[in-house]
Formats: structure tokens, C-alpha cells, sequence
């Protein structure tokens, strides 16, 4: 782990691991790119996450079929209809963070997936239909643009903290799989839904 | 079994309407109806803002209310929010009640309600096969995936509480209904907008179960009460079927079960158009019956009309019988028919004892030359008329009340 400084405030920034590319400072909500080893890129401030009570928060730990991780950060979306929220995890294990989806109680684990190939465009991808992404055969069940509201904590990908960007849900073969068009990037996510009983939180 | 409030106040807002404070329980909740003045004050981007009315809530059809507890399979549940749909298609119009529950465990579930189906608990499920809503009559949800029953659209008829969407009075949405085909009665409920593809996963809940997970000591008593009702009007229902079978067959044997007093065979010419029987019979108040059947073969297209009449001890005389006979066939539409009459009955009480003198006469149209009848009277007759017009009122009495009893039944069990 790694000791950095908020140039914002000079609050002390942890950095978890390797993986970790960008850090919000838990008290002033300044958010900041890695570079390197010790630099910090300020990105801009986000809004602060109002307090939920969750099952989950930056800091504590948990199992995946008995595999352990601890939450590293949170980030929330907002769209026309509501907001949800992804919680980054890291495993105790050493292995790249992944990212947890809840919805209605469900947890889904989410890992990013580099695409491999082209990508249909936002505008031609309609809920009901089916797009070729990777090795995946998407069938598309969400169709939405959102923003990020907030964030707190570390995180293994820098995402803007501004502007709005496309993004579709579906499955594919049993995986759910999730695509977020932004300005510069399409980010691809597989992810398995879990069974209430393999998941447990500490 | 004690089961404690679940979850917190998460956070109190304003209604952006009236101003009154608003407790939002669970996080996940993008719909708060303001309790005041009913307005769907959603959690947009930037607050609370208001979305619209939430219409006007019609009374729960079971004593379930938004702030009640309950245990589900070992997990406490906390009613966060209600909705009425109406769905419709060309003949009919139907509505249902979805309850939202929040569990311990973070589960959000949907309790749905509607007097055709009964109880059903519903939990989110991903579709991760393709399935177009538009025309696919198969959903493929688990190993056997389900068949999809109807489509129909459905619009929201007014909410309360909280909700994890959207909902405003008048909002409107396509549902798709299937059925599991890999048994277990399970459903499945699927919710299309332009943005989303939701399916829902259900199982079967007895309203007895429902109670007693609720903690409703009320409830539960006036299940049982109804159920009892149920039953007695089952039982009573079968009954009524019963003496309707009862009524049917003895209509039939107590129809046939009479004496013949005379009978007796004339051929009647046109010298000698009438003929007369004289009988004697005791008084009695059970209906005799006179019958005369035409013995000659009827050609088709050839009729005649037999008159009987009788002639009481006390000089009464009452034309009885004014019996048109005949055979007749042809085509209709391309199909062969033919109708044969050759018989008549006619009943009559006789109520003095003595001489009686039945008289058969060839009436005006005599398309049969010479024609043979016979006559015959019975005694102690019983009308079977009387007893299947009993029977046929029984079974429909028999058959409501048994539809009764099962609706109530099936809506009911798991």
C-alpha cells in the first residue's frame, strides 16, 4: 500500500495496489489519476455520496464462494429514472480488482473484459435485440444514458466525472454482460450473478 | 413470533408540492408518494422533484399496508411501497395489486395480488438468452424455460410508499405473462418500456401462508372463517348435484312406473269416425294419463289428426288430445332429415270415482286411410316434467356453488 497527499486538502490518499488508477479523497471528494509513483493528476471534485446504509462500504471485507476481498471504493450512476452503484473490490488473493453490481438485492460480479473487436454503435443497438461483442452473443435487455453522481475511495479505472455517456445491459450465455459508451473509451464488463448464499459480508 | 421493524429511515426529504416531510426507508427507492398530497416525488438528478400524482389508492384487498412486517422463509421483510395495475386487451379490463417488499438481506421483492391468480412473490431475474418480446412464444428462463401465456398493456392506477422505479398515476407499460413448463408452478412477469426488458421470477403463496408470515392474527381468523365458507358452500354445492342426478333418474323411473288401467285397439273409418273405451277408475289425486299412439304406417308427406276427448262420470267433457300425426323429410342446407309424430299423451286427475268413456275421433285432416290407433290409459302417473325441472334448477344452484368454493379455493393455495 502507498501513502499519497490530496493536493486538495492534504488529506492522506491510500493507494491499495498496483491495479489502482484513480483516488477520490474521502474528504473533499477531489479526485485524481495515478501517474507513476508518486504523482497525483487532480480530474476534478465529484459530489459527495450521500450516506446510504448498505451491506457494503469502502474499507470492509467480505467473501465470494469463499474467496475473500475488501472494498476499495464505490461509485454511483445516476440516470433519468434513479441511480445504482458499483462497488470496487480487490482480492485478498492479489488478483485484479473486480467490480460488485447490487440490484434488487441480487449481487452481480462484474470483471472488465478488453474489447476485442468492433462494437455496434449506441444508437443501433435496440432493447430486445442481440449485438456481437467479443466472443459474446448480447442480448439486450437495458438501454439508458447516465453520469456519475459520485464516487469515494480507490478505483482500477479512471472515469469522467463529467458529461453524460450511453450505456447498454444484457446477458449472454448465462453471464450478464454490461457496456459503457463513454467519450473516449467502451468499457466492457462480464459479470455472474451470485446466489444470495455466496456472498457474506464481515 | 415477534418479527422486528427491519429498516431505518434512510433519509428525510421535502415534497417539493406541499412541503411535508417525507421518510424514504430504503436506499434504493426512486419513488417517494408524498402521504400528503399523493404526489410521485421521484429522486432525480438533482433532488427530489416532483413527477406527478400517484392517484388515488383503492383500499388493499388483503390486510397488508406499507410499514408492515413480515417473516418470508426465515428472512424479515419490511413493506416499502404499493402499486395498482390495470391491464386490458379487446374484452376485458383487470386489475392487480403489487406490494414491494425490502428484506434484511437487501432482497427487494414484489408480492402480487389479483383474484384470478391469487398470491405470488416475485424476485428480479436476468435474461441472458435472446427473447423477443414482440412474437416469441417461449421465454428461456431456467432449464425449460416458459411459455408465454398473453401480452397485454397495463397502466398504473395509483401507488404508495416507496418504489425502486419510476411510478406515476396513468404510466403505462407492456407486460408479457409466461408459465414455467419445468413444473413447480412457477411465473414469470415481464415488464417492457423503451428502455428496459424486466423479468420477474414468481412462486405461488397461500393467502394462509401470507398471514401467518405477516404475523396477522386477524387474518388469519378470517381465512379460516372464509375457508370454512368455502367448504359449506362446497358441500352443499355437491349436494345439490347429487339430487339433481337423484332428480334426473327418478324423473325417469317414476315416469314409467304406472299402471295400465285399460288399452285398447280401433280402426277408425270414415263411417264410423269415432270410437269410445269406458273405464272405470277409483278417485284419486294422483294424475292418470291417456295415450294415443297411431298403429298404420305413415308414407312421407302423408298426416292425420286423432282427437281424444273424455267424458267424466259427472257428464264433464274435456277435449283432451288434438294430435296432428305425420312423417315428413327433405333437405336443409344439403343435409337429409326426416320427423315422424305417431304418438300423443295428455294427463288429467280423476277425482270421482266411476265410469269414464274416452272417445278417439279422426279429426279433419285424414291422410291415412282407415287408420289404426291405440288407446291407452294409465293410472298413478307421475309427471317427470316437475322432477327435471327440479333437477336441472339444483345442478345450476350445485354447479355456482362448487365454482365458488374452488375459486376461492385455487386463488388461495399454493
Amino acid at each position: 500500500m502507498r501513502q499519497m497527499t490530496c493536493a486538495s486538502c492534504g488529506a492522506s490518499l491510500e493507494v491499495e495496489n498496483q491495479f489502482i488508477r484513480a483516488v477520490t479523497c474521502k474528504f473533499c471528494n477531489s479526485s485524481y489519476t495515478i501517474q507513476g509513483d508518486t504523482g497525483l493528476n487532480l480530474t476534478g471534485k465529484g459530489n459527495s455520496l450521500a450516506n446510504y446504509p448498505s451491506r457494503l462500504s469502502v474499507g470492509m471485507g467480505g467473501a465470494i464462494r469463499g474467496r475473500s476481498f475488501t472494498v476499495l471504493g464505490r461509485i454511483r450512476y445516476v440516470y433519468d429514472a434513479g441511480f445504482w452503484e458499483e462497488w470496487q473490490i480487490a482480492w485478498t488473493d492479489q488478483a485484479p480488482p473486480d467490480w460488485l453490481e447490487e440490484d434488487e438485492g441480487y449481487w452481480t460480479l462484474y470483471k472488465r473484459e478488453r474489447v476485442k473487436g468492433a462494437v455496434p454503435a449506441y444508437d443501433q443497438v435496440r432493447i430486445g435485440g442481440s449485438v456481437a461483442i467479443n466472443q459474446h452473443n448480447v442480448f439486450i435487455t437495458e438501454k439508458r444514458t447516465a453520469k456519475v453522481g459520485g464516487s469515494e475511495g480507490q478505483f482500477s479505472s479512471v472515469f469522467p466525472l463529467n458529461g453524460t455517456f450511453g450505456y447498454i445491459q444484457g446477458g449472454a450465455n448465462n453471464k450478464s454482460v454490461s457496456i459503457n459508451y463513454w467519450e473516449d473509451e467502451i468499457e466492457l464488463s462480464v459479470g455472474d450473478e451470485l446466489e444470495p448464499s455466496e456472498i457474506t459480508f464481515n | 413470533m415477534t418479527v422486528q421493524p427491519l429498516q431505518p429511515v434512510v433519509q428525510a426529504i421535502t415534497c417539493p408540492n406541499c412541503s411535508n416531510p417525507i421518510q424514504q426507508k430504503s436506499a434504493t427507492s426512486q419513488t417517494l408518494v408524498c402521504p400528503a398530497c399523493k404526489t410521485a416525488v421521484v429522486m432525480g438528478m438533482e433532488g427530489a422533484e416532483k413527477y406527478g400524482q400517484a392517484g388515488t389508492m383503492p383500499s388493499p384487498p388483503v390486510p397488508i399496508a406499507v410499514g408492515d412486517t413480515a417473516n418470508i422463509n426465515g428472512t424479515n421483510f419490511f413493506v416499502l411501497g404499493r402499486v395498482v395495475y390495470e391491464g386490458w386487451d379487446d374484452e376485458d379490463r383487470w386489475r392487480w395489486t403489487e406490494w414491494q417488499i425490502g428484506g434484511s438481506d437487501g432482497r427487494l421483492l414484489w408480492l402480487s395480488y389479483s383474484k384470478d391468480e391469487g398470491f405470488y412473490l416475485f424476485r428480479k431475474l436476468k435474461l441472458t438468452q435472446p427473447f423477443d418480446p414482440l412474437k416469441d412464444r417461449k421465454l428461456p428462463v431456467g432449464k425449460q424455460g416458459a411459455s408465454v401465456r398473453e401480452r397485454y398493456p397495463a397502466r398504473i392506477i395509483a401507488a404508495e410508499g416507496e418504489l425502486t422505479f419510476r411510478a406515476k398515476e396513468g404510466d403505462r407499460l407492456q407486460m408479457i405473462e409466461a408459465v414455467g413448463l419445468g413444473g413447480g408452478g412457477l411465473r414469470y412477469s415481464i415488464q417492457v418500456t423503451s428502455s428496459e426488458l424486466e423479468v420477474h421470477e414468481g412462486q405461488a403463496w397461500s393467502e394462509a401462508d401470507l398471514a401467518k408470515a405477516f404475523n396477522n392474527s386477524t387474518w388469519t381468523t378470517q381465512i379460516s372463517k372464509l375457508k370454512g365458507g368455502a367448504d359449506l358452500r362446497g358441500t352443499v354445492g355437491i349436494a345439490a348435484i347429487l339430487f339433481a342426478i337423484i332428480a334426473f333418474v327418478g324423473g325417469f323411473v317414476a315416469g314409467g312406473n304406472r299402471r295400465v288401467a285399460a288399452q285398447q285397439d280401433f280402426t277408425l273409418i270414415a263411417q264410423a269416425p269415432t270410437a269410445v273405451m269406458k273405464v272405470n277408475l277409483p278417485a284419486s289425486s294422483r294424475p292418470a294419463s291417456v295415450k294415443v299412439n297411431l298403429l298404420s304406417s305413415l308414407g312421407n308427406g302423408q298426416s292425420a289428426d286423432i282427437d281424444v276427448s273424455i267424458d267424466y262420470p259427472g257428464d264433464l267433457e274435456v277435449q283432451m288430445i288434438e294430435a296432428d300425426f305425420y312423417s315428413e323429410s327433405g333437405y336443409d342446407d344439403g343435409e337429409y332429415w326426416s320427423e315422424t309424430v305417431r304418438e300423443a299423451e295428455a294427463m288429467f286427475i280423476p277425482d270421482e270415482a266411476g265410469e269414464y268413456q274416452f272417445e278417439v275421433a279422426l279429426g279433419a285432416n285424414v291422410g291415412v286411410p282407415n287408420p289404426n290407433v291405440r288407446l291407452a290409459i294409465y293410472r298413478d302417473t307421475i309427471n317427470p316434467i316437475w322432477m327435471w325441472g327440479y333437477a336441472v334448477i339444483a345442478l345450476i344452484i350445485g354447479i355456482i356453488l362448487l365454482i365458488s368454493a374452488a375459486k376461492r379455493s385455487t386463488a388461495k393455495k399454493m
